[in-house]
Parts: C-alpha cells; structure tokens; sequence
C-alpha cells in the first residue's frame, strides 16, 4: 500500500515531468482508437472499390501502430531522465532497487489507467468527428455510418498494456544498470564531449547522396516505386547519420581552427552546439524524417484529391468508350450498335456527341538503342516498355480531315508519351522514318498511360501486317485490330446519365461479345473513393506527425532550457553581457529549429520528381497543379512549424532567463 | 593614496518571495581598500561574506550604501555594463567554481579573453604562465567533469588572473584544496599581489587569511574588527588570528 501512495504522489508532484508524457500517451491511444474505428466500420467495404480502401486504411493502421510503440519509448526515455535523480535519491536514501521496481510498476499501473481512458474517450470523439469529416471526402451516402465496435477498445486497451509493459521493463532495465551516484547525476550536465566519427558522416553523405540520386534519375514510375522505397530507406539512414555523426564531426572540425574558433561569437555557439548536437542529434533527425513524411504524403494526398477532375480526363478522354478485339469483329461491332441505339432509345434526352470508331492495332515493345524490339512475353512491363499503336492512313485522314501524303518507309508520328530515338528507327529491323510528327489527333483523343506510348500513321495496311508479322513470328493470322468506339453524351441529369450508360453496359452483357466498356462516370466514383480515402488518411497522419514533431520540439526546448540555464547565467558571471547572450541564445534555437526543416524542405525537392512520377501512375498528369501544391503544404507546414516554434521557445526562453 | 575599492554604509536586504520574510545579509559596512592590498574577510558561515563580495563584482546589488571603485560609483554601472565592467576590471573566483561543462579547461581559462576579443597569439602565452604557476598544464585538455573539485577550483582561478583584473575577488579558493595545493594557491597569490594584484579573499582558514596583509572580520553584517599583519611574519599573524577568532567565538556564548 506504501507504494501504490508513494507513487500516486509522485505523479502528481512531478506534474511538469508527466504532464508532457501523459498529452502524447493519452495522444497515442486516441489515434489508434480513430484508426481502428475506420479500419474496422462495416459499412466500408460496401463501397465501391471499398475493400482496397479498407486494405489502405488497414496499412495505414499499422503504421500508427509502429509510430506509437516508437514514440512512446521516446517519450518515456525523456520521462526517465528526468527521474534518474529522484529514483537515485530514493536509492541513496535507503531504498533498494526491488522497492524502486515496485514504486515504478505502480506509477505505470496509474499512467497506463489514466492514459487509457482519456485517450478511448478523446479516441470516440475524434473518430465521430473524423467519420464525418471521411465522409464528406468519399462523398459517400448517408448509408455510410459510425460504428462503434466495443472489440475496437479492447483492441487498443490490449495494445496499450503491452506497450506499458515495454515501458515497464526499459525503466525497470534502466534503474538496474545504474548505480545510486550514477542515479544521482544523471540529470546533471557534464557528459563527455562527443568525438568526431569520420565514418559514420561519410557513411551518412554516401547514403543521402544515393538516396538523392535515385529519387532523382527514377525516370518511369514503374520502376520508381520499388527502387523509391530503397531510397527512402537510405536517405532516412543518411539522414540520421548526418545529424547524429556529420554535425558533431563538422563543428568539431571548426573547433580544430583556432583562428576561427577563438573568436567571442564562435566560441560559445560552437562549443555549445557540440553538446546540443551529441544531445539532439536523434531528435533533431526525427523532427526531420516526421516533417518530410508530412510534407510528402499531404503534397501527394492533396494533389491526388484536387487533381481528381484532371485524372479522370486524362485516364479517360472520353465518357464512355467500348473496345472490342476479335477477330470477324463485325457481329461484335453490331452488338455495340445496337447497344446505343437501344439506349437512346429509352433516353431519347441523352445527347451523344463526339462519336467516332478507331481501328488501331496495340502491341508492346521494348526500347533499344536504334528503335524497338517485341516485348519479352514472360517479362514484365518496366520503365523500358512501350506501347506503339499503328493505324491506317485512312484512319489518319478520315480521323484528321488531311491528306497524309507518305509511302514506303514513312510514318507520322504521334509521341503520346515519351519520345522516338530519332527521325530513322527500326521496329524490329523493320527501318521506319518519321516523315512528320504530330502533337494531337482530332477525334481521337488519347489516353495518359503510365508507360511510354507512341502512335504511328502506317502508309497501309501491309506495312502494318508486316510489323506485325515480326513481332508475333509463328501465328498464320494476322493480328485483328481493336476497335475503339467512343463518345461522349449529355444527359439533362446525373441519374439518367448513370442510367443511360448502365443501360449500355447491361446490353452488352448480354450479348456475350467481349465488347470491353469503360466509363468515365463509373471511374469518377470511385476515384473518389479512392483519392478522398487517401487524402484522409494524409490528412490522419499529418497531424499525428506533426504533433509528434511538436512534442519533440517540446521535449527539446525544456530539457535543453534547464541544462541552458546554468551555462548562460554562469557566462553572465564571467563578463558575457546580456544582450550578447541573447544573441547567443537566439542563433542556437533557430539553428537548432530550422535545420531539420531546411533539411525536410531539400529531401521533399528531392523526391518531387518521384512524386511527380507516383501521381502520374494515378494518372494525374497536371505538374503545375502538383507544384503548387506541393509549395502550398510547404507554406502551410513552415507556418504551423513556426507557430511550434514560437510558442515552444517561450518557455524556452522562460526557462533560460529566469532570475534566480 | 587613495583607495581602490571604497564601501560605504553597504546595507543588503533580502526579501524571501515566498515568506515574505525579510533577511539582513549585510546591515552597515564600512571598507577600504587600496591598490596593491591583499585583504582577507573571515566570518562565521552565513555572515554575509559572499554577499558583500557578489555587491562588489557587480553580480548582485546593495539595497543601500555606496560602492567606489576607482572613483566610480558601481551605481552608474547600469546593467547593459556590467558585463563588459566585471570582464575588464574584474576577477572573481567561485566559491561553487561555476566552470562551462561545455568547454575544456583549457578554454574555461581562455573565456574571458575571447569574449574581450583579443587576439589568439596574445593569449596563449598568458595562459601558459597562468598554468604553469598553478600547476595545471597536464589538465589543459581535459573537461570539468574529469577534474577533482581541488582541480576545478584551481582552473577557476586561473579564468579569474588570466585577465590581470585591477582587483580580485576570491571566495573561499582553497575551500576545496587540501593543505599542499593550497598552499601552491596562495603562494600564487601572494606572488601576484607583489606584482600588484589588488585582492580581496573571503576564507575560513586561518593559514589562508594569514597570508593576507589585513584580515576583516565580519559578524551580524558588520566589519566587527581588523587585524594588519605590519611587521609580522606569517606565523606570528596566524596566531593573532587564530587567537581573534577564539575570542570572537568565546564572546558570543
Ligand atoms: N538569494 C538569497 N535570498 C535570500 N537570502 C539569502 C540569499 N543569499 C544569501 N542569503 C542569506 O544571506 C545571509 C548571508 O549569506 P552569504 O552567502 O553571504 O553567507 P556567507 O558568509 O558567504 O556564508 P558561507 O561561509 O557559508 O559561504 C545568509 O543568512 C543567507 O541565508
Ligand atoms: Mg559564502
């Protein structure tokens, strides 16, 4: 029973050492409540494309998860530094490490109590908030409601005992490798000076510098995606290297230049600076790696949502769109027809503009050096892939309303994406010359793929048989075309548009043709789903970051305050006047503030390109829209940075420059 | 001649913010001290002698009376100075060391000297000297925290002669030292005293204080009596002073 009062005195005399520890906890636990809630509400797999949306929000989830079992232990390493020195007293003063256990495990039992339920009811509110905010996002009905599954807080509760567990035991590890005088000074400054490591920072630049440079030369986002996540993994681990090793390293370095070094302004940020680094270097890294995250997943989730329109015209040029591809596709070709007539039929106030049917035949190749070569069947598509659609100058001229003038080994080109190794190449040593290019083609508006993709006017029909014979040697036929029928409508209302083309889609069906239909309403929806989704969830985990980065800066701003005081009152002492401290104090919080955000803002120019490359995936093809988006959240973050930084520099500054 | 330092009615109040309770530190004193003197102030613990020295370098300030140093009023020193003044005209020796964990011994010396910007080449040879008549030159790399607390105080000394100040202020600079390294200490300072030095050293050691050329007892805020060494030697003066202080405690039951 002395243990359990003991520790619930403790707790609350130590107010200002757990006050911060108990905000993040209590944090922590309410967005692992507000994630579980979505993850688990059973009205979303009812969307359309609901189960990837679940899938994503079910990752996203698990990432939280991590995030907080790191962040707590963060936050508790803070939390037991500040203690070591009433544990090491109590130890001192007579009380043996088996007591010092119990007082621990009983001032957990507490935290975990209290944190648990402030953060499941904080967790309820912000989810019933946040459900509604997703909602409005997804755009979804009224059918989507809150759900509150009781098998949600037993899920978090659970987590939370084992993450206070973990905590337990890093205390109970900590208390025992320390001996009492050990304990009594932890929290007194006088650490050793850090030493240079040579081999960590040049370890630290080669990483980063890797890491850039892949972000940077990733030139097609197929390959982006795997080959990113390498770099992000290594420009995290350069990063931390450079913090942790390359600051200390570079400042002792300048402390090795006496001419540089003995001078009055110097000396002290130097020196300083060195301790603040060996200190920091950690938290410093993490406020970076947190900020960049931010800034990449809202430049990216905001894009993606307000690009929403530009993505689906760019995917689909047009609202709906049939395919068909088989031979003899005559009868096929009939079904289509007769599809939307009958439709038009039943909505005779549907208006079709814009129709027209392509034949155009579609065949992958690989990139050479001179031209291109088939595409490897058992290989998969990669940044070297392109997809070459050859029509007829017929096509060309009825499409065009020109004359195309060209014969034998010319072509008109049309890059849709990427461009032609030269004005002579070879399609499987077939020697072709561009005799002009074109930037468009009327009435057949091209889709944005994620591969490169060219369009070649081919003289006739024979020299299209031709290529095709050499890329697909063996086969007697020559290949069929697919026949692209596509238009666009206007219906006086949203139903019936839905209706008119579900009408479309359900003929079809039924004639059993392989009549293949793509609508850009049907994508519209679910785009939405899919970018409200993740804007959602950037939404989710910008906050989580940045809070997280404002209570590290927190953390930092006090602990370095009480450790800041005694140094500068003692330089007051010494002949340092005030206003030259000031200065002093002020150089070394900005520094200190606006490293990490620097260091984020060039990571983020960094990866823009790959960015760029991820969202034209999504087919978001807009990169002015990404750019300024992109600069905006930048804006955005800096400003709410710099309120961080203003507020949590008060106390700083409350704290240094308070009069004994 | 006339006086270097020169206290006036000095009188210290402090007034406990919480309590509310007010605390006589210091309540009339009267002092001076010319250039060249080596002045020694015992008192019993708690009798105000750091008080008086902290008003003297400037660290803290009188709730009356009058400070003179070298004919200025600390009074017109206004607080934007007062750092450039203790640094110029100053030096003070700890009697907590008040060392930069942050710097090395070797640059806890060279502080004061950096912050007076002066160049590189001229202050190294005047911390070889320092060192050397202190016999610290093996620590001159090492940081505070490897030092003992004889050590530290040396180096404290050492931050506090490097700038050759026109008057010194010493409290308690053997407190920490044992009878060898103290003895090292106040040779030190007697050599620099005959150099010129001004010192003022605030001790509880009767061999310390005997080193001295005047010894001030302080007693409930007052300068209660003075002894001068005139012709004495450091024996004979340590006996007088050993005798003055039995008599001041005898006095008191
Ligand atoms: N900042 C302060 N606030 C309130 N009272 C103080 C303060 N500093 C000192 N005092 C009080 O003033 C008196 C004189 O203190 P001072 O430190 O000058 O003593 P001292 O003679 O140096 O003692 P010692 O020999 O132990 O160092 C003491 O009674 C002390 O409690
Ligand atoms: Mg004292």
């Amino acid at each position: 029973m002395f243990f359990v009062k003991l520790a619930f005195q403790n707790l609350r005399k130590n107010k200002r050492a757990y006050l911060p520890f108990f905000i993040s906890m209590i944090f922590l636990v309410a967005l692992n409540t507000v994630a579980q809630l979505i993850i688990t509400n059973p009205d979303m797999a009812k969307l359309p494309g609901g189960a990837s949306a679940q899938m994503m929000f079910g990752l996203g989830g698990n990432i939280i998860i991590i995030f907080s079992v790191i962040f707590a232990i963060y936050t508790n390493s803070f939390l037991l530094k500040q203690r070591q020195r009433e544990f090491g007293l109590y130890n001192v003063l007579g009380m043996g490490k088996r007591e010092l256990y119990r007082l621990v495990f009983w001032e957990n039992v507490f935290s975990y109590l209290m944190s648990i339920i402030a953060g499941l009811i904080t967790g309820f509110v912000f989810g019933k908030l946040s459900f509604l905010i997703l909602r409005k996002l997804l755009g979804a009905q009224s059918a989507f409601g809150f759900h509150v599954a009781g098998s949600v807080y037993l899920l978090v509760t659970v987590m939370f005992l084992i993450i206070y567990i973990l905590l337990l035991l890093i205390d109970i590890l900590r208390i025992r490798r320390t001996n009492p005088i050990e304990l009594l000074h932890s929290d007194r400054s006088g650490e050793k000076e850090p030493k240079s490591r040579w081999l960590i920072t040049i370890i630290g630049l080669l990483t980063l510098g890797t890491g850039y440079y892949w972000a940077v030369t990733i030139k097609t986002p197929l390959d982006a995606i795997s080959l990113f996540f390498v770099a992000i993994v290594l420009v995290i681990i350069g990063t931390y290297c450079l913090f942790i090793a390359g600051s200390v390293t570079l400042l002792k370095f300048l402390k090795h230049r006496p001419n540089f070094y003995y001078k009055a302004n110097h000396f002290i940020s130097v020196s300083n600076m060195i301790y603040r680094m060996k200190q920091n270097a950690a938290g410093l890294a993490s406020i970076c790696i947190l900020s960049t995250m931010v800034l990449v997943t809202m430049a990216t989730t905001v894009s993606l949502y307000i690009g929403r329109a530009d993505t689906v015209t760019s995917l689909y040029p047009y609202d709906l769109s049939i395919q068909v591809n088989e031979p003899g596709t005559t009868t096929s070709l009939k079904a289509v027809d007769k599809a939307i007539a009958d439709a038009q039929d039943k909505y005779p106030n549907v208006k079709i503009t814009e129709k027209n049917r392509v034949s155009v035949y579609e065949v992958p190749f690989t990139k050479k050096a001179q031209g291109y070569q088939t595409l490897d069947p058992n290989k998969s598509y990669n940044a070297d892939t392109i997809n070459m659609q050859f029509i007829t100058t017929q096509t060309y001229e009825r499409l065009a309303k020109d004359k195309a003038n060209i014969s034998g080994h010319q072509v008109i080109a049309y890059p849709v994406r990427g461009s032609l190794p030269g004005r002579h190449f070879q399609i499987n040593g077939t020697d072709l010359v561009v005799q002009r290019t074109i930037h468009s083609l009327p009435n057949f508006k091209q889709q944005r793929t994620p591969i490169d993709m060219i369009l070649l006017v081919m003289p006739n029909q024979a020299s299209i048989d031709k290529i095709l014979k050499a890329a697909y040697p063996g086969q007697a036929a020559s290949q069929a075309p697919t026949v692209k029928t596509f238009f666009d409508f206007k219906a006086p209302n949203h139903k019936t548009r839905i209706a008119f083309k579900d009408t479309i889609k359900k003929d079809l069906a039924k004639t059993h043709t392989t009549a293949f239909l793509e609508s850009k309403d049907e994508y519209e929806e679910t785009s939405n789903y899919i970018t409200g989704g993740f804007l959602f969830l950037g939404i989710i985990f910008g906050i989580a970051f940045t809070l997280a980065t404002a209570l590290i800066i927190y953390y930092k701003q006090v602990s370095e305050g009480l450790d800041d005081k005694k140094r500068f009152e003692i330089l007051q002492k010494v002949g340092m006047d005030r206003k030259a401290i000031k200065k002093v104090i002020h150089s070394q919080i900005m520094t200190v503030f606006f490293f990490p955000i620097i260091m984020a803002i060039i990571h983020l120019v960094f990866a823009f390109s790959f960015i760029k490359n991820l969202l034209l995936v999504f087919g978001l093809v807009n990169g002015d829209l990404i750019l300024w988006t992109t600069i905006a959240t930048v804006a955005i973050f800096v400003i709410i940075y710099f309120i961080v930084y203003q507020l949590t520099a008060k106390a700083y500054y409350k704290i240094v420059e308070r009069q004994s | 001649m006339t006086a270097l330092l020169e206290v006036n009615n000095l009188k210290k109040i402090y007034q406990s913010r919480r309590s509310g309770v007010a605390i006589e530190a210091l309540s009339d004193i009267q002092l001076e001290v010319e250039a060249g003197e080596y002045v020694a102030i015992m008192g019993e613990s708690g009798s105000g002698k750091s008080t008086l020295l902290n008003i003297l370098a400037t660290l803290d300030k009188p709730t009356s009376g009058q400070v003179m140093l070298d004919g200025r009023d600390l009074k017109t020193v206004s607080e934007k100075e007062a750092a450039a003044f203790r640094r110029q005209h100053l030096g003070f020796v700890f009697q907590d060391f008040n060392l930069l964990d942050t710097f090395s011994v070797k640059d806890n010396i060279l502080l004061p000297l950096v912050l007076s910007r002066m160049a590189l080449k001229e202050m190294l040879p005047l911390l070889d000297q320092v060192a050397k008549s202190l016999g610290i030159q093996a620590l001159l790399e090492k940081f505070p925290y490897e030092l003992s607390g004889g050590q530290q105080q040396r180096v404290a000394v050492a931050r506090a002669i490097i700038t050759k100040p026109e008057l010194l202020l010493a409290d308690e600079p053997t407190g920490a030292l044992d009878s060898h390294t103290s003895d090292q200490l106040l040779e030190v300072f007697q050599q620099i005293n005959q150099q010129g030095q001004t010192i003022v050293m605030v001790t509880h050691s009767s061999i310390a204080a005997s080193r001295a050329k005047r010894v001030l007892f302080i007693k409930d805020g007052l300068v209660f009596h003075q002894l001068y060494r005139g012709e004495m030697t450091n024996q004979q003066f340590l006996e007088m002073i050993a005798e003055t202080m039995t008599a001041l405690l005898s006095k008191e039951d």
